[in-house]
């Protein structure tokens, strides 16, 4: 049939354009399909933490649905710029309308069956791998999924089906608007001219963006921070596109005006070429840039997470089995303990139990700490907490022989602690650094990390708490070992505050986390995918307009190696502008996330400088990578 | 001396293959200092191939070509961008201006290629655009001016560097009759004032400007015209006819 016949041989000429699409139309159909399998599989919602992974997961899903909604949109531009002309021609030569909305309808169903092909036998394959690698990530072994999920192919092809349809429909309207000698010219591109409200509206964008970074950088750990950072992404998508879609074209025309520097020969293409780049693909880079910064974001903030499980767990339960009461155990409940583990073949070790004053919540002025009572006690001015030890309890249970005078504290905490002179409870002691505490940890799980005091005598009607804690040895599985200490919780019919045991919590951390860095991982490839795809058009698309340019140039006596030079340092300033506004915009990130993660309990910062610099790296290499391939495309259409 | 000397070129396209193309089989002719030629002949005659080799941007196969006494067959590419936008002046059919820059920018171009200074560069625009009457276009963009004026701005571009030589390829090719008589009134000017114009056209109106008009076809110089004492419109009778026994074959 004549139609197939010139779709095919469209697809072959186009095959620069159409192959990378399709690349990236089949992994997005591959993650698509992987999440909705492992969404629907049975055995992860039986976890205890199956409830919230499967939340995420669907949270997840919706987000990379929506990137892969947006990117087909987007991409669609592309491939509709490649195809208008030939469209026209058809029209020409007297196709009708008619014909030309068939041929829009057999290209799209022959992507769509390709992709979907294509996306489903890759998705099967790796949906495998993935399960199996999200099962150690939650560090579960029983667990299983079968090879394939029915149910998430048809959805799949569903959903993939539906956003065809609507790209069809886009394109078919478009087809109908123009005339056919509308489809047959190019478009010529005008330089346009800006107003004085053109570079106030740069200023602005200028001005929010340090808005958002003033935010960012000045978060304290309060329940409001997470609400903060979403403000201060919200100042800062704005603010990113505003700066790249005019800023830069305010930067670029004050350039202009300078005019020594302006009219020298590497400069004068540069910026003249810049500014045409700009104006037409201000927001692209801008989206790029944003892209980068999620990646970048979301990669670090969930294997900072997952990386810290260890310390989040130490500092809940610094031993196997930690309980806090009111008074100490009773011999009844000692008996329970010891009966229970005798029932699971467990030998009890590293017994302890001492007396300390109840966590007490409030915040720091100056070095005065304002108390404000117990956890329910909490507000928005809510920053940290303290917990008080008298200095007999405190050699009992480290075996030391410390002496202090009454005026004297010793302090320990592993956020930023408060130091020297502080005055707790209307007493004002001289408190002296502690490096190192190894019965530290966080009773309540509370966001707000708690300083230890060790002080002389704890003040008259201060509320205290016995914490009871053991090791314990057994053999068995984590399986076994979470519902011995399940049991354990049940006998002595204590809740989650008061008892906390470290198996346990580390599965559910686990389990909580490892869905995150999953999560974390795939987004972070629909992301990258979608960025390649983005530049790699962008840099199509450039190319094209760029070999006239770099005709005329040559014409007047541009040499070639000028020609190239001056081809690659504006591919690469293109290239690196948002990469480098993503690390910029990371950096500024970097303390309003270690803000929410010290909310998190985890406050190593060596490791989340480690992480960081590690993904960033990975990024740029990524990036450098796809440079190299696209300007290799670019470079041969300019030098046509 | 003699601006522009060639002897003997010829231009062979895919040579070692099995059909080579001569374009150019055996040109010779000289341009004197001052001189209006005007190159005429069918498409696929060679005119085109003929002007780019004179521009540099192709090299002839054999023969000899000088411009100045420099021989521009020994010139390696980068050497050849040096000399084109030192010693030449180029006018296109389709003016190729850059859109990404203004009119100002375009004409600058070459300029700032050579690394002129600006305080030169501002010298000398300003007698060029008073000349060619595009002062109150000079700072406004390619596209937003007609095509008249577009090619005004691109006749300042070729002379700004104030060429040896300045070369025109069907120079009102995209213009109509009364721009086009506009530009080559220009055209005349410009030649009054001493500088020498090779162009390249198929529009006897066009050629009948000049003062010798060389009749190229099958890639060799067939007929010579020099228009003497002639008025435009006997010029271009005479001319006319010429183009008429070339293209019917006989003399």
């Amino acid at each position: 049939m004549l139609f197939t016949k010139l779709v095919n041989s469209s697809f072959k000429r186009n095959l620069r354009v159409y192959g990378p699409y399709l690349v990236a139309t089949t992994m997005l159909v591959a993650i698509n399909y992987i999440f909705l399998a492992v969404r629907a599989n049975e055995s992860l919602k039986k976890l205890n933490t199956g409830a919230a992974t499967s939340a995420l997961l669907s949270l997840g899903f919706r987000f990379i649905f929506l990137v892969t909604i947006a990117f087909l949109i987007y991409v669609n531009r592309f491939l509709w710029q490649e195809r208008r002309q030939e469209m026209g021609l058809y029209s020409m030569l007297g196709m009708t309308s008619r014909n030309l909305q068939w041929l829009t309808v057999i290209e799209k169903a022959y992507l769509l069956v390709c992709s979907l092909v294509g996306g489903l036998i890759i998705g099967v394959i790796f949906e495998k791998l993935a399960f199996l690698g999200l099962g150690y990530l939650l560090k579960i072994d029983h667990v299983s999924q079968s090879w394939l999920v029915p149910s998430a192919l048809g959805e799949t092809v569903l959903l993939m089906s539906l956003l065809f349809c609507l790209i069809m429909v886009i394109d078919l309207v478009k087809l109908h608007r123009m005339t056919p000698s509308q489809l047959w010219r190019p478009q010529t591109v005008k330089v346009k001219r800006h107003g004085k409200l053109y570079s106030f509206a740069g200023l602005v964008g200028l001005g929010l963006l340090i808005w958002a970074y003033y935010i960012t950088v000045t978060i304290k750990p309060r329940i409001s921070a997470i609400a903060h950072f979403f403000s201060a992404v919200l100042l800062l998508t704005v603010g990113t596109y505003l700066l790249f879609i005019i800023g830069s074209i305010v930067f670029l025309q004050f350039l202009q005006k300078q005019k020594h520097y302006y009219y020298q020969p590497r400069h004068f293409i540069a910026i003249s070429g810049m500014r045409q780049r700009m104006e037409q693909n201000g927001a692209s880079l801008a989206t790029i840039c944003l892209l980068c910064s999620s990646i970048l974001v979301i990669l670090f903030t969930s294997v900072t997470l997952y990386a810290g499980i260890g310390s989040t767990v130490k500092s809940y339960a610094p031993q196997n089995v930690v309980i806090n009461s009111q008074r100490p155990l009773t011999a009844q409940q000692k008996a329970l303990v010891n009966d229970t583990a005798k029932r699971h073949h467990a030998t009890l070790t590293h017994q302890l139990t001492y007396t300390m004053a109840a966590p007490r919540y409030g915040y720091w002025k100056d070095d005065r700490f304002i108390n404000q009572g117990d956890i329910l006690h909490m507000d928005k001015q809510t920053s940290s907490s303290v917990i008080l030890l008298t200095t007999k309890e405190y050699n009992r249970i480290t075996k030391q022989h410390v002496k202090l005078a009454d005026n004297q504290a010793l302090a320990y905490a592993n956020n930023k602690g408060h130091y020297g002179k502080v005055t707790i409870n209307g007493h004002t002691y001289q408190a002296k650094r502690l490096n190192h505490y190894s019965l530290y940890f966080n009773p309540d799980h509370s966001i707000y990390t708690p300083s230890f005091y060790v002080i002389n005598q704890l003040p008259k009607g201060t509320p205290t708490t016995t914490v009871t804690s053991f090791d314990y040895r057994m053999k068995g599985t984590q399986k076994q070992r979470i519902k011995f200490e399940g049991e354990l919780q049940a006998e002595l019919n204590m809740k989650n505050g008061q008892f906390t045991a470290k198996e346990t919590i580390s599965s559910l951390i686990n389990g909580l986390y490892g869905g995150l860095v999953f999560i974390g991982i795939l987004i972070s490839l629909v992301l990258a995918i979608t960025t390649t795809i983005v530049i790699y058009f962008k840099q199509i698309s450039e190319g094209m307009a760029d070999a006239e340019r770099f005709a005329t140039m040559q014409q007047v006596g541009l040499s070639e190696k000028e020609t190239v030079k001056s081809i690659h340092s504006q591919v690469l300033m293109v290239f690196l502008l948002p990469l480098v506004g993503a690390v910029i915009n990371l950096g500024f990130a970097f303390p309003a996330i270690r803000q929410i993660m010290i909310q998190l309990s985890l406050y190593n910062l060596p490791l989340m400088i480690t992480v960081g610099v590690i993904v960033s790296i990975s990024l740029l290499i990524l990036y450098l990578v796809i440079y190299g391939l696209t300007t290799r495309v670019y470079r041969h259409i300019v030098e046509q | 001396m003699n601006l522009l000397h060639i002897s003997h070129l010829q231009k062979t396209y895919n040579a070692n293959s099995t059909h080579p193309v001569k374009a150019l089989k055996e040109i010779s002719f000289d341009v004197n200092p001052g001189e209006y030629i005007a190159i005429m002949g069918e498409s696929g005659a060679g005119k085109s191939t003929l002007l780019n080799i004179i521009a540099t941007l192709e090299k002839a196969s054999a023969g000899e070509i000088l411009l100045n006494g420099q021989d521009l067959s020994s010139l390696t590419a980068d050497q050849a961008a040096k000399y084109r936008r030192e010693h030449l002046g180029f006018i296109f059919q389709h003016f190729n201006l850059l859109n990404s820059l203004s009119n100002r920018d375009n004409i600058y171009l070459p300029l700032v290629l050579a690394k002129v200074p600006v305080a030169e560069m501002e010298k000398r625009i300003q007698p060029l655009a008073a000349s060619l009457g595009i002062e109150q276009i000079i700072d406004r963009y390619p596209t937003e001016v007609s095509g008249g004026q577009q090619q005004r701005i691109a006749i300042a571009r070729a002379l700004i560097t104030q060429p040896d030589l300045l070369l025109a390829d069907e120079p009102t090719g995209a213009l109509d009759s009364n721009t086009s008589n506009e530009i080559l009134d220009l055209f005349d000017r410009v030649n009054a004032n001493g500088q020498t114009i090779i162009m390249v056209t198929h529009s006897a109106a066009a050629a009948s400007y000049a003062k010798r008009t060389l009749f190229i076809k099958d890639g060799r110089i067939y007929h010579e015209l020099f228009r003497g004492d002639d008025s435009l419109k006997q010029y271009q009778e005479e001319i006319s006819k010429t183009m008429m026994t070339l293209t019917n074959g006989g003399e």
